[in-house]
């Protein structure tokens, strides 16, 4: 069945199309969710509610991008509400402007479960802004917008995180830091 | 360019987590099933508990008083009402955020073009110079270009590209997302006036006069408060004025929705009342209040449009001399188109509150608890109301309104005969509009301060 009969079929409430939906999608963003929440019930939570969410708003779904995509950002959204409510996350968000380039840190030179793990290991607040930015591709302007903080901020921390990541990096290889090789 | 390698990012896109036995399609459904029946009730829910309120009211004012006729009144009025909000209204759907061609832009509506930075982009010229003319004959000349646009139809809207727009010109569209934070306030005041309000349903036995003085000899002692126990003065009925304020501040425009409004809402009320002593620190209030409620902000709308460039095209030959093929590399470009403009509108009312005071202490110090229910009707209703997502007209129509307070505050005495009363608040403001059939409420924090004036 391809997207677009699920779709049509989601549009029309066949059962057997929403589950076929949920089975095709659900543990893929399951991994959004776990990137984004504190821990497994917080991820858990966010997945239901972003496909109840998903299913009561097919119908306004309009194709001007995949179907993936559109579930991806609703997820990432529902989750960006988990961190809201956890107030504290965005109290702890300080201006304070940090400078990198934007020159390699090295995280392309590992593998992808290193990779994660690094990001599982950033606080939460330069955490979300990590995901939103370098994986999920949205700007600083829209991440300010979200999480409801100036764009400076947004910058900030991801500046920040990739310090922490650069850190933990060098822990690990320290022919990996790019501060560290010979220019 | 991006941060971390494109197939890095596809290949983390891709992962994917085992799901344990809590996480079904079934669980997903019931719990859709809930929220589908929990707004389904959540009106019925708010007109069965303000009912009950207006009833239990009512009642205590029959139980305690003579006042036959004005009971007989208030009924008539609560009947008329409910008879109004159920007619089907056959005159013509007023505009709103969705339909919207307005003759009222000029006053209403005013496009703030000076916000836009960037200029228009080419399908501006696309649109006829007949449409625009039919579209605008009303429009106050000052207005300028993007304001006429903005009275076209939705394909027409197009006035700027947004300068936030991602450099790789990808912008997802997700208008889909329907936003349901909109009920969460209504559903908080909703539980507090839940909470609240069925502890002051519950009526107490009538208690006699000598009951009554028993009650004080139990209070004897706490001088401050002399004045402020129901019953310490000859006469049960005191008057009150009160002032109270609400506020409602939304400072960003959400940029996930076509539709996005932000600004702020306010509302005032100044209100005269009777209230009539019961038991136990319980009093019930009767009065006439008049309020005046606004709204003054900016709405955006954002329309996403795809469109492929060609970019390239390669063509390669084979052997055969006839035979050939061309290849062409297209790049799909999402342009995000922005408008803005301002928005306000004013609502001033009279209506009747009906309530319930609590008199108590926390400690040393008197408090007293508010709740009241004020059905009403407007004297002046004008501009386009809104919320977070949407707008509509609400000229020059004369609307049921009814207006919900909870407040709890410190007392005072400042004089023998008169006491005054701190009243942080929370209140929702509601109207039925015949016009468009639809109830809309707005839950305000605010402030107020009652005066009180006892008799002996």
């Amino acid at each position: 069945m391809t997207d677009k009969e699920l779709l049509e079929g989601c549009k029309r409430e066949d059962r057997i199309c929403q589950r076929e939906l949920w089975n095709r999608y659900s543990k893929k963003l399951f991994a959004l969710c776990q990137r984004y929440c504190n821990n497994t019930e917080e991820a858990e939570d966010a997945l239901m509610e972003s496909f109840v969410k998903i299913y009561n708003n097919l119908s306004k779904f309009r194709g001007d991008s995949s179907l993936e995509t559109w579930m991806r950002r609703v997820t990432v959204n529902q989750c960006i509400n988990k961190i809201r409510a956890r107030k504290y996350v965005l109290d702890s968000l300080t201006e304070e402007e940090y400078h990198l380039g934007f020159e390699d840190d090295g995280l392309n030179n590992l593998q992808v479960k290193e990779i994660l793990s690094l990001i599982e290991s950033l606080p939460v607040g330069y955490r979300t802004v990590f995901n939103m930015y370098a994986i999920e591709g949205y700007s600083h302007k829209e991440i300010a917008d979200e999480l409801g903080i100036d764009e400076g901020t947004s910058r900030s921390q991801f500046s920040k995180a990739r310090k922490v990541l650069q850190g933990a990096i060098s822990k690990q290889n320290p022919s990996n830091n790019p501060l560290n090789s010979p220019s | 360019m991006s941060y971390l390698k494109k197939h890095i990012v596809d290949q983390i896109h891709d992962l994917e987590s085992p799901l344990n036995d809590r996480m079904t399609f079934e669980e997903v459904m019931n719990r859709r099933e809930k929220k589908k029946r929990r707004l389904l009730l959540f009106w019925p829910r708010l007109v069965v508990v303000g009912g009950l309120f207006t009833a239990a009211g009512l009642g205590y004012f029959v139980w305690n008083t003579s006042h036959g006729k004005l009971h007989k009144q208030v009924v008539l009025a609560t009947a008329n009402t409910k008879k109004s909000a159920t007619t089907v209204n056959s005159e013509k759907q007023a505009p709103t955020s969705a339909n919207y061609v307005s003759p009222m832009a000029e006053k209403n509506l005013k496009q703030k073009a000076d916000k836009v930075e960037i200029p228009r982009v080419n399908t501006m010229a696309e649109i006829s110079n007949e449409r625009l003319e039919e579209s605008a004959p009303k429009l106050n000349p000052d207005i300028t270009h993007a304001a006429v646009l903005v009275e076209t139809k939705d394909e027409d809207l197009i006035v700027k590209k947004n300068s936030a727009m991602d450099a790789e010109g990808v912008k997802l569209d997700i208008r889909e997302e329907v936003r349901d934070d909109y009920f969460v306030n209504l559903d908080r005041l909703m539980q507090l006036s839940h909470s609240k309000g069925l502890h002051m349903f519950e009526i107490p036995n009538p208690l006699s006069e000598s009951d009554f003085t028993a009650v004080f000899v139990d209070l004897e002692g706490d001088e401050q408060n002399r004045y402020f126990k129901p019953g310490n003065f000859n006469s049960p009925y005191h008057v009150e004025l009160s002032v109270g304020t609400g506020s409602r501040v939304l400072t960003n425009f959400d940029q996930t929705l076509p539709m996005s409004i932000l600004g702020n809402q306010y509302n005032a009320h100044y209100q005269l009342g009777l209230l009539k002593d019961l038991t136990n620190g319980l009093q019930i209030a009767l009065g006439v209040s008049y309020g005046e409620w606004e709204g003054i902000g900016e709405w955006q709308k954002q329309q996403w449009n795809s469109y492929t460039v060609r970019d390239s095209s390669v063509l390669i030959g084979f052997p055969n001399p006839n035979d050939r093929q061309v290849i062409y590399f297209d790049s799909l470009i999402t342009e995000l188109t922005t408008t803005r403009g301002g928005i306000s509108y004013q609502i001033n009312k009279i209506s009747v509150p009906i309530g319930f005071r609590k008199l108590m202490h926390v400690g040393k110090v008197p408090f007293r608890v508010a709740m009241q229910v004020a059905p009403g009707r407007t004297t002046k209703s004008s501009g386009f109301y809104f919320n977070d997502f949407e707008f509509h007209s609400i000229e020059n129509q004369t609307l049921t309104t009814a207006d919900f307070k909870v407040a709890l505050g410190p007392s005072f005495t400042i004089h023998r005969n008169f006491t005054a009363v701190i009243e942080p608040n929370a209140n929702m403001q509601t109207f039925y509009d015949s016009r468009s059939k639809r109830l809309h409420s707005k839950s305000f924090w605010g402030f107020g301060f009652s005066l009180i004036r006892h008799f002996n």
